[in-house]
């Protein structure tokens, strides 16, 4: 190949071809020979080298690699390694899902208008503490428009006195091993407890709604007397400058007519 | 014997799982490399390393062998590296040096070498990293391909898709520009290299 002095030094690409040593022989010699005669090709050669020896201490970290493909009895296949659960998008679907069923539980009502905020919780009829006064003016209302407002109430309502009545109709199941027990008294027992825990429950979350209530109703007081005062400031501080403004405008007229 | 990569292949488009289980042990270090050095970070170059190795298991069936297994899976990587940052929407990160704990770097000392050899050696590891972050893209993956994996001029061409010359030319500006960003670090030439003249 015939490559002359001029040509490799206008030629980056066979000094880098020269530095990786992918050139044929031919090309290697001929490369040899001009950078022996010229100091710049020469000069550069050797940067270019030092950059690569550079390079060569940047090693990557070595973190434990787990991979491996394991094959599912319920897909052809799936993958097996360290990736992130999803444990988070998991978990905060789990608190949704617990503060929607103990809002459920409770009955919790939040409402927040003239009278402050409001917080009643359940276990209380719906509707049933009508005004004495609504109640004499207004007809009364049938099941359905007393519950207008809150389709999912009667449905819930109605739901629950349907299973009410299956649970008495439906027969006992026989069981062997309770041949001899008294099936009434074992209900009864068992109804009793679980309406003296439904009771226990019922004082610990009113306990803890009153708490609740009252700790911001104290809240919002406290807001308003730095509201209060608040206007209060500006309030003197407009008057002061209104006095002063006055102050102003007597001594104008006051200079003013002695001229 | 050790299975070469395309008798691995090729029992794994058969379907045995444990022969691509060999090439992922085989070739996930050299991809978590690919990957970190592009992207700079090492979560997320492991998150590319695993869908590297998903995505090559989804499509075994359709490699035909028109390349070196390794290739393919190089693709796959800086195909998936270039998603994250179009997706990121950043160069890769060069890391700021981190305060030296002197226990931590004793442990990492290699036989023979001080701590003060250790600090120089961490700074310059940091001083390369910083250089190529600068680099663009495609400056930076050819000087990649290259000097840790070993390509040659016409693997990478045909790994990005471009001629013979452009990666040649790139690999020049590259190191060009690596050359005067490692002198205004105050990093000197190294000496791994001797001149061949």
């Amino acid at each position: 190949m015939a490559m002359t002095i001029k040509a490799v030094c206008d030629n980056k690409d066979d000094l880098v071809a020269y530095l990786y040593d992918e050139v044929t022989p031919a090309e290697r010699e001929a490369i040899k020979t001009h950078l022996a005669a010229c100091a710049a090709c020469r000069q550069e050669i050797d940067d270019l080298r030092g950059v690569r020896g550079r390079l060569a201490s940047w090693p990557p970290p070595e973190p434990d690699l787990g991979f491996r493909v394991v094959r599912d009895t319920r897909a052809p296949a799936r993958w097996s390694g360290w990736r992130a659960p999803a444990w988070g998008l998991g978990l905060a679907a789990a608190a949704t899902l617990v503060l929607a069923a103990a809002a459920a539980v409770a009955n919790l009502e939040v409402r927040y208008d003239e009278q402050g905020l409001t917080v009643r919780t359940g276990w209380r009829a719906p509707a049933a503490e009508p005004a004495p006064v609504a109640a004499a003016a207004v007809p009364a209302p049938t099941p359905v428009t007393a519950v207008t407002g809150e389709p999912w109430r009667a449905d819930l309502q109605a739901l629950e006195q349907r299973l009410r009545r299956e649970i008495r109709t439906t027969p006992a199941q026989p069981v062997a091993a309770a041949a001899a027990v008294d099936q009434p008294a074992v209900l009864r027992q068992v109804s009793t407890l679980i309406s003296e825990s439904e009771t226990r429950q019922e004082r610990e979350l009113a306990l803890r709604v009153a708490q609740l209530v009252r700790d911001v109703d104290e809240q919002r007081r406290a807001d308003w007397v730095r509201i209060s005062q608040g206007f209060g400031r500006l309030e003197n501080l407009t008057g002061a400058g209104v006095a002063q403004q006055r102050e102003m405008m007597n001594y104008l007229m006051r200079v003013s007519q002695q001229r | 014997m050790a299975w070469t990569d395309e008798e691995l292949v090729a029992r794994s488009i058969g379907g045995d799982l444990d022969s691509f289980n060999q090439l992922v042990v085989r070739w996930q270090r050299p991809i978590y490399a690919l990957a970190y050095r592009v992207i700079g970070r090492e979560e997320d170059a492991r998150d590319v390393c695993q869908e590297t190795f998903l995505r090559a298991f989804r499509a075994i069936r359709g490699f035909k062998g028109q390349a070196k297994f390794s290739s393919w899976l190089y693709r796959i990587t800086l195909n998936l590296c270039r998603d994250w940052m179009r997706r990121e929407r950043r160069a890769p990160i060069a890391q700021a040096p981190e305060g030296v704990d002197l226990i931590e770097l004793a442990a990492e000392r290699d036989v023979g070498e001080t701590v003060e050899d250790l600090i120089s050696r961490r700074e310059l590891t940091q001083a390369v990293a910083r250089a190529m972050a600068t680099l663009p893209e495609e400056q930076r993956t050819a000087i990649i391909l290259k000097e840790y994996h070993g390509l040659t001029f016409q693997e990478i061409a045909d790994l990005i898709d471009c001629p013979l010359s452009t990666v040649k030319t790139r690999l020049y500006q590259g190191l060009t520009v690596l050359r005067r960003q490692l002198a205004q670090a105050g990093i000197e030439h190294g000496h791994d290299h001797q001149s061949r003249l």
